[in-house]
This record gives C-alpha cells, sequence and structure tokens, in this order.
C-alpha cells in the first residue's frame, strides 16, 4: 500500500521528488498519529475484554437448558451479525443520545469513546458467542456425564470442566476475531472518536499530503495487526501439537 | 383503552422517540427514498464482489504457483490488504481515486474523466474483497483430493487445462456458500461507504434523520433492512454449506471467521 | 432394608422400550452383577440410579431418596452414588490429583490441603501413588480408569455403579482394574456393576441379574447362578461369553 501511493502521487504531481520516509509525517504531528494510536489500542483492548464477556454470557444463554434464554442468545447473535456495525455504533450514538442516554458521562468525547467501545464489544461479542457455544459443545458428553454424576450442578460443571477446556480450544478463532476488532476500531472514526483513521482524516485535510498521511497509518495499522496475526499463528500451531 | 395504545402512549411520552415521524416509514415517498437507497447498496454489493472474484481468483492461482516471482507478489498483496481496515481502503480511494486513476483512464476516456465516488468505493471494498475471496478460492483448491491434479495431469493436460477443466469447476462449487456468506460481509460493508457520500442506505437515512431529528428509529429502520436481507442470505448460505464435505467446510471455515467479522 | 429398590420401572427412548417392568433390590453391602446381551437395557439400568436417566414410570429408592420424584435433590443424590463409565471420561485440563480433588472441594467445600490429602490416599489405594500430577493423557487406560475411581470414591459414596469399566481396556490392564474392584467389594461397599468378566462376577459378587430385552430374566444368587441358570437364554448367553 505505502508503496502503490508514493507512485500515485508521483505521477498526479508531475514528479515531485521530495519524497520522504514512509511514516515520517508521524513524528510532524505526533499528537494526532501517537493519541490515535493510543485511542485505537485502547479501543481495542476495553473491545475485546467486553465482547469476551458479552459473547460468553450468550453462549452460555444460547446452551442454556431454559428456552425463552436460548431465544435472546439466538436473536442477539443473529441480530448482531447481520446488521452492519456502522449502523450499530450510530444508533449507539445518535440513537441512545436521542434518549439523552450518554454512557453514564458528561464529557462529550468520553461518551464517544465509550459509545465506540459498548459497539466493539457488542459486535463481536455476537462472533464471540459463537466460537465459545462450539467449544463448549465439543466437549465430550461423557466429561459432562461424569461431572454430574459426582454432584457438580450444572453451573459447576459449566464452570470447573466445560469453560477451562473451552478457552484453550477457541483461542485461535478468538484470536482472528480480535484482529478483525482491532481493525473495525476504524469504523468508531465516524462517529467521532479520533483514533488512527481520523487522524490521518484530519492530517489530510489540513497538508493534503495523502500519501503521507495514509502511508503512514497503514504502516500503524500492520504494526498492530501483523504481529497479532503471526502470534494467532503460533498459538494454533502450539496448540495443534499440545493435542 | 386496550393494552397496545397504552403501551404506545408510554413509549411516545419518553423523551427522544419521535412517533410524531412514525408515519415516514411508511409514507410512500419516504419507502422509495429508503428504496433508492438499498437499490444503491445492492448495485455496490454486486459490483464488488464481481470485480474481487475476478481478481481474487488471479490472486488465489498466483498464491498457488510455484515460481516465486509470482507467489510472493500475491502473498504479499493478500496478506498486507487482510491486514488493514476496509474502512481505511474505502476512505482512501474515497481521496484519491480520481487523481490514482487519471493516468490510466485518461487516455482511455479522455480528458474530462472523473472516478465517481460509487466507482471509488467499489474499488476499496473490492481492495479487500479480493484478497479475502482470493484465500477462500485458495482454500477451495487445496481441499481437492490431490489425487484431481495428479489425474489431470497424467491424462496429459495442462497446468492451465487442468485448472481450467478439472480444478476450478469442482473448488468453485464447493465456495459457492462461502461466497454467499462473504456476499452477506459486503453488503455490511458498502455502510461503510456512506463515509465517502454515497447515497446507499445509511447516507439516505442521514438525510432523514438531520430533517426530522430521529437518528433512534431511522437507524432500528435500517437495521431491520440490513438483517433482513443478510439474515435470509446467510441462512441460505449455512443450508447449502451443510452439502459440503466436511473437510472442505472446515478449511474454508477457517480462513472466513476473520474476514467475516470485518 | 434394601439401599436400591426398583419398582415396576419402565422407561422409553421414543418408541423404544428399554426397561419394561423392573423390579430389583440391593442390600447394602451387596455386589451384584448385571449381565446380558447388548442393547438390553443394562447401561440405561445402572444410570437411572444416579438419574443420568430419569425413569417414566414406576419408583424407585436409592438410600431413602426417591429418584422417580422430579423434585428430588439430584445433587444430593449423586453425592452419595459414585459412578465409573466404560470411557473414564476424565477431566483432560486436569491432573489425576485434581480430578479426584474437584469434587471433593466444589460440592462439599473441602479445602485444598485436606481434599489433597485425601486424593493422594486414595491414588495410593488404587496403586498409582506416583501419577498424581500428571494428565490423564499421559496414563493408560488401565491407570485413567483407577483413577476414575478413586474421583468417585472421593466423595465418600455409599454405592458405586460400574458400567462395563474394564471394556474398553488392553487384557493386561483389566486385571488392575478388577483388583481394585475386587478390594471395595471386600471393604463391603455396595456396587452394581455392568460386566462381561465372568471370572470377576464369580469371585467378587453376591448375585448376578441377567437382562434381556430391557426385563430382569433371572436374579439368583451367584453360586446357584454359575451352578446352572435357571433360564435358558441365560445358560446360552453365559457359555458364549465363557468360551469366547
Ligand atoms: N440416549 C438414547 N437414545 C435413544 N436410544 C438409546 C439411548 N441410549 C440407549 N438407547 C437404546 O436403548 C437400548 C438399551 O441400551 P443400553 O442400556 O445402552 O444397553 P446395554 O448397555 O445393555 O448394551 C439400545 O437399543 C440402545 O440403542
Ligand atoms: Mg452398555
Amino acid at each position: 500500500m505505502p508503496d502503490l501511493g508514493v507512485r500515485a502521487s508521483v505521477c498526479a504531481r508531475g514528479g515531485r521528488k521530495d519524497l520522504t520516509m514512509p511514516g515520517a509525517i508521524m513524528f510532524e504531528f505526533p499528537d494526532l498519529f501517537f493519541t490515535g494510536l493510543f485511542l485505537t489500542v485502547q479501543l481495542s483492548v476495553l473491545g475485546s475484554i467486553g465482547a469476551l464477556a458479552a459473547g460468553t454470557l450468550i453462549a452460555l444463554f444460547r446452551i442454556s437448558p431454559i428456552p425463552p434464554l436460548r431465544w435472546v442468545g439466538v436473536a442477539y447473535v443473529e441480530f448482531f451479525r447481520n446488521t452492519p456495525l456502522l449502523v450499530q455504533l450510530f444508533f449507539l450514538f445518535l440513537g441512545l443520545g436521542a434518549l439523552g442516554f450518554r454512557f453514564w458521562t458528561t464529557d462529550t468525547f468520553e461518551s464517544i469513546f465509550r459509545a465506540g467501545a459498548a459497539g466493539m464489544a457488542l459486535y463481536h461479542g455476537a462472533y464471540v458467542a459463537e466460537v465459545i457455544r462450539g467449544g463448549l459443545l465439543g466437549v465430550d458428553k461423557g466429561q459432562i456425564e461424569a461431572a454430574r454424576s459426582l454432584g457438580l450442578s450444572y453451573v459447576q460443571t459449566l464452570r470447573y470442566v466445560q469453560l477451562p477446556q473451552t478457552f484453550r480450544a477457541t483461542i485461535p478463532p478468538l484470536g482472528n476475531i480480535g484482529i478483525a476488532l482491532i481493525k473495525n476500531t476504524s469504523l468508531a472514526s465516524t462517529i467521532g472518536v479520533a483514533e488512527l483513521l481520523q487522524a490521518a482524516e484530519i492530517v489530510e485535510s489540513r497538508t493534503f499530503r495523502t500519501e503521507e498521511a495514509f502511508g503512514a497509518v497503514v504502516l500503524l495499522y500492520l504494526v498492530l495487526t501483523i504481529p497479532a496475526s503471526l502470534g494467532v499463528n503460533w498459538l494454533e500451531r502450539r496448540l495443534l501439537v499440545a493435542r | 383503552m386496550n393494552p397496545f395504545d397504552l403501551l404506545r402512549a408510554a413509549v411516545c411520552a419518553t423523551p427522544g422517540i419521535r412517533c410524531d415521524t412514525w408515519y415516514l416509514f411508511v409514507d410512500p415517498a419516504i419507502v422509495r427514498f429508503f428504496g433508492e437507497g438499498l437499490g444503491e447498496t445492492l448495485k455496490l454489493s454486486v459490483a464488488s464482489v464481481l470485480l474481487s472474484f475476478v481478481v481474487g481468483l488471479l490472486f488465489a492461482l498466483g498464491r498457488l504457483s510455484t515460481r516465486p516471482w509470482i507467489r510472493w507478489p500475491s502473498i504479499l498483496y493478500i496478506e498486507t490488504i487482510r491486514a488493514l481496515p476496509v474502512l481505511l481502503l474505502i476512505v482512501y480511494f474515497g481521496i484519491k481515486g480520481t487523481a490514482l486513476f487519471r493516468p490510466i483512464m485518461t487516455p482511455i476516456f479522455g480528458e474530462d474523466f472523473e472516478l465517481s465516488r460509487f466507482w471509488a468505493g467499489v474499488l476499496g471494498l473490492s481492495l479487500y474483497t479480493s484478497a479475502v475471496l482470493a484465500e477462500i478460492i485458495r482454500a477451495g483448491i487445496t481441499a481437492l483430493p490431490k489425487g484431481q491434479t495428479e489425474a489431470a495431469s497424467a491424462l496429459g493436460l495442462s497446468y492451465v487445462g487442468s485448472m481450467r477443466f478439472v480444478v476450478l469447476p469442482q473448488a468453485l462449487r464447493l465456495m459457492v456458500p462461502a461466497m454467499m456468506g462473504q456476499l452477506t460481509t459486503v453488503i455490511k460493508d458498502t455502510s461503510l461507504v456512506a463515509t465517502i457520500g454515497v447515497f446507499e442506505l445509511v447516507r439516505q437515512g442521514r438525510v432523514i434523520y438531520t430533517q426530522f431529528f430521529n437518528p433512534l428509529e431511522v437507524f432500528l429502520y435500517i437495521a431491520v433492512i440490513y438483517f433482513v436481507i443478510c439474515f435470509a442470505l446467510s441462512q441460505a448460505s449455512r443450508r447449502l454449506e451443510l452439502r459440503a464435505p466436511v473437510e472442505a467446510r472446515i478449511k474454508i471455515e477457517e480462513v472466513q471467521l476473520r474476514d467475516q467479522v470485518a | 432394608m434394601p439401599i436400591i429398590e426398583f419398582h415396576d420401572v419402565h422407561k422409553w427412548f421414543g418408541p423404544l422400550h428399554v426397561l419394561n417392568g423392573i423390579d430389583l433390590k440391593v442390600d447394602e453391602g451387596e455386589v451384584v452383577v448385571v449381565i446380558g446381551p447388548s442393547g438390553s437395557g443394562k447401561s440405561t439400568l445402572i444410570r437411572t440410579i444416579d438419574r443420568l436417566e430419569p425413569i417414566q414410570r414406576g419408583s424407585l429408592v436409592v438410600d431413602g431418596m426417591p429418584v422417580h420424584d422430579p423434585k428430588a435433590d439430584v445433587n444430593a443424590l449423586r453425592r452419595r452414588v459414585g459412578m465409573v463409565f466404560q470411557q473414564f471420561n476424565l477431566f483432560p485440563h486436569l491432573t489425576a490429583v485434581e480430578n479426584i480433588m474437584l469434587a471433593p472441594r466444589k460440592v462439599k467445600g473441602l479445602n485444598a490441603a485436606a481434599s489433597r490429602k485425601r486424593a493422594q490416599e486414595l491414588l495410593a489405594k488404587v496403586g498409582i501413588p506416583e501419577k498424581a500430577d500428571q494428565l490423564p493423557v499421559r496414563l493408560s487406560g488401565g491407570q485413567q480408569q483407577r483413577v476414575a475411581i478413586a474421583r468417585a470414591l472421593a466423595m465418600d459414596p455409599k454405592i458405586m455403579l460400574f458400567d462395563e469399566p474394564t471394556s474398553a481396556l488392553d487384557a493386561e490392564m483389566i486385571r488392575e482394574v478388577l483388583d481394585v474392584m475386587r478390594q471395595l467389594a471386600q471393604e463391603g461397599m455396595t456396587m452394581v456393576v455392568v460386566t462381561h468378566e465372568i471370572g470377576f462376577a464369580r469371585e467378587a459378587s453376591d448375585r448376578v441379574v441377567f437382562m434381556d430385552a430391557g426385563r430382569i430374566i433371572e436374579d439368583s444368587p451367584t453360586g446357584e447362578f454359575f451352578a446352572g441358570a435357571r433360564e435358558e437364554r441365560a445358560r446360552q448367553f453365559l457359555s458364549k461369553v465363557i468360551h469366547h
């Protein structure tokens, strides 16, 4: 991508000679780029924790012996997976905002940020739920019977027998969802979170140095996502060997 | 009063809920207005999927090539694109589209060539989707038993011949459900094109809520439209998927998870 | 006073009548072996005792608790009844000693030190004290099954149920498991054992119950049963198993 951008700029501007190092522009606008990076990381971390919590809860609903809980679980998963994250973010920020709900804060920036983090958690939680449900159902039925025959309750069996095994088996797919989440934090720019993409857009509009601004952000995203996918691949291989 | 009216009165008394605008969502003119947005959404999706399929097929074959100078650039393209947010690509093309393609397009279409925002959106979406489809196609091809290609070469078919007549027809059939699944994702992702000013569903919605101050209702309405389409598609794809051999299904699913979420 | 009492118990799986009017009494300290052809309902029979399978008709009272009653406290029942499965069903993410400690800690609320001490004693009792900190994948089938027995014993059950505990084992491991069961029988544990191990039945059991097609066809003291089963079908079955 950065290469493509640089070549295009040469063409568009009739051969500019003074090309800077890719990414150098970051240090001209450190407050925008690095604050953006920090917000992206914050959104990713909070979003992942939220998605894991929401997803686990919904997965438990999905396999619950109580039918209404199961219905809630299915409705949640299907609704959040089959509507765009962007619409969900607008709904959380503008829609709930119209009701006067500002995520328990009066600070506008904080409220936007929280709407963004909530959107990340709710949307990715639906995918996490399906992965964890698969993991829970993957635990051998005999083990569940063994646990119940020892007198462990339904909840204790979930807690001590099924969930611990599930988390191990689901680390690779959960990692993939995490990577998608990092990339999807860029959508928070549309409701006004000054994360990485927003930083690029601001710098672009101030300087018209499009390739440099976007090139820098491309680099920063790669710095986040490439190690993450290498990590997921590594874990996947290790877990395959361990089994 | 019956319970329904009571409930309605209670809901409408809530500040921020604009019951006085509810008629809009059945008003023929407004429905047509949203319909136009939906039309644009679907056009974006179909154009992107078609373009992505062609490009994705090339990169899938490129990545499977035994020649390093074809294989490595293909890997680089696929992996770099998949590591980036779609929105970034869309915004970039939204800003740069025309300038970027002028050198190629001017000789063909003349001086006053202008890349529309629609096509800038299609480019951004396709850049990303082509990388994903390349991976799905590759998974489909590698899921075929090794014997197939070997049998084809034993018959004296060339590489291109065995791909064209033996491998791809089978692999593509395996991939139909995954492609449908990816179409769902593309439909959801077209909403991002609203940010570069294409008047698809979300952008039409913005026109409405800025006029009537009813974002809550508008986004619920839009969400329901997306839901109906995407849910139907994903159910259909799931049903088709169950007919595919388990092995191929698992391989393709692995690739998909990350990209479906996007 | 029998500790397990079936009275006219019926169970269906859909249209399949799996238990067809079971009457059976087991006294405290008794060892009962259940034999019969595959699919005759042996597993289902002993699983009803622990309510892993609910029954649809009749009454079943275990240690004074009405198991047929849907309101009965199953977890309380299961604390008093230990179960050992054909497939061991150890928890693969826990070591041998942790497998044994789990229920005492979480169900009985024992502390870590006390439950670990007890688990170690039980591992010594089943003959593998040195395997305490191994994960199940590192254990042989016979060792896994012995850990499973120790795990069930850790709840100090009044009744132990065994569902073909040696059927998944190679010949050389069968003995080590049967030895543990024999010892338990000598100590006076109430046991219901589904098995094809005729030798174990002959030496260690008090009674043999023969099942076929969901019914108990014969229920005799062990000596009588092997001296000459009353029922033709039981005799046929027996000759097949013995010369097998
Ligand atoms: N969960 C189940 N659902 C339906 N049928 C079952 C189930 N479990 C067992 N059966 C059927 O019930 C019959 C008795 O099974 P089982 O008690 O396992 O017999 P045994 O242990 O004597 O081999 C068999 O025909 C078996 O197929
Ligand atoms: Mg059985």
